[in-house]
């Protein structure tokens, strides 16, 4: 049957963070001065997450997935979970989002087994990516990145828009994607859990066309589910396509048509909506299979409208909006 | 309406824009331009109306700006 919330949007694509842990400590994700990680009982379990995924494919056939995290590939087991789930359901659509320093012990993995990857990566520049992330790992993203253009591992760049940090490789970023062949997506700051500074540091898409418009002829291509892909052109000849991902000027709730699963084991309908929906209740001491089913169903029914909703109390009022998610939980 | 030529096309027409009139759709311009410059028909190329890429025909409006752009390779 299909899993419908309650204006009529069809859930077909379900992302489950593998762990709130991470080799990084990005300053609007999670902080150098400390995140209070989960314990590890309150963590799904590789079986718990086998069985979810299992679950919703054989009750709602969904089968597209995105493993993130806080970083997936940290996840001991990450392999025979994808190995397990290929095998119960081989035509499954597996998806990672990465900051990619993992890739290049597991591509081969990556290649064998079909998973497509976007790679979150906000700058080129050392010293930024330092500053950005705290650690030095650049050069290990990038020996990541050639090694699935040289595999073929699908690949797309992420890369969130932070003003007077990384607006000014704009053009940096799109030489990269133009060298590499590879989509660069900007994507639009969303305000974030214990953090204040979004007006600070949000630049739209609007200000960033404006910027590639000084030196390319930017032509729009297509619309991909969240992302709107453009082609840039320079006067001789095509240099390379990039994608905006709007949720802030140009929100597409109206298509959303996805599920998290947060790593300690929460349903959250929307990234704007705090709540979780236990599922260990139904897991633990043993799973329960209706009435898991059933919490489901009337749980995706509480799916609310989404950021377009909120949206005009959110710039009207202007007021710092109180945290919606917790980003390294969910993995956006 | 403003039809601009980029890459190849820019080459083969020697120009980078031009003013057109009374031309009702993309079939239309095409033949006119298929005329007026032969070589381009042998090009590939996509299409974009005001900026935005077409697939087949598509009406078109005096204010229009039309732009030939060579291929895409990679990305």
């Amino acid at each position: 049957m299909v899993l419908k919330d309650s204006f009529g949007r069809e859930i077909d694509y379900i992302r489950i963070s593998l762990t709130d842990r991470c080799n990084l400590r990005c300053f609007y994700c999670m902080p150098e001065e400390g995140v209070k990680l989960f314990k590890r009982e309150e963590i799904l379990s590789l079986e718990e997450i086998e069985f979810l995924i299992n679950f919703f494919y054989k009750y709602f056939s969904i089968k597209k997935i995105r493993f993130t995290g806080g970083e997936p590939l940290l996840r001991r087991g990450f392999e025979n979970l994808v190995i397990e789930i290929k095998k119960n359901i081989p035509e499954i659509d597996i998806n990672i989002t990465t900051n990619g320093i993992l890739i290049k012990e597991k591509v081969n993995f990556l290649k064998e087994y079909g998973i497509k990857v976007n790679l979150s990566l906000d700058t080129l520049n050392r010293e930024k990516f330092k500053k950005i992330t705290g650690f030095d790992f650049l050069d290990e993203i990038i020996e990541g990145i050639d090694l699935c253009i040289k595999l073929k591992v699908p690949l797309k760049i992420n890369t969130v828009m932070l003003k007077g940090i990384n607006d000014e490789e704009i053009f940096d970023l799109i030489e990269f994607s133009r060298e590499k062949e590879l989509i660069v997506r900007f994507i639009e700051y969303m305000p974030l859990s214990g953090n204040d500074n979004w007006k600070k540091f949000f630049i739209s898409k609007k200000e960033i066309m404006e910027k590639i418009k000084e030196k390319y002829n930017i032509f729009y291509q297509e619309k991909e589910k969240i992302a709107e892909n453009y082609i840039l052109y320079d006067d001789k000849k095509f240099v390379t396509k990039v994608g905006f991902i709007s949720t802030i000027t140009e929100p597409f709730c109206d298509f959303c048509s996805r599920l998290r699963i947060t790593s300690d084991g929460k349903i959250v309908l929307c990234l704007f909506d705090k709540t979780g929906y236990d599922l260990k209740e139904f897991l633990r001491p043993r799973i329960r299979e209706k009435k898991l089913f059933d919490f489901i169903l009337k749980t995706v029914k509480l799916k609310p409208e989404g950021f377009v909703a909120l949206k005009k109390t959110f710039f009207d009022k202007g007021e710092n909006v109180e945290s919606f998610f917790v980003m390294r939980k969910i993995g956006g | 309406m403003k039809v601009l030529f980029f890459g190849k096309l820019k080459e083969i027409t020697k120009k980078s824009e031009m003013e057109i009139k009374g031309i009702k759709d993309l079939s239309e311009l095409k033949s006119f331009l298929y005329k007026k410059f032969p070589e381009i028909e042998r090009e590939i190329f996509f299409i974009a109306v005001n900026q935005k890429i077409c697939d087949g025909d598509t009406d078109l409006k005096e204010e229009d700006e039309i732009a030939f752009l060579p291929p895409i390779s990679g990305g």
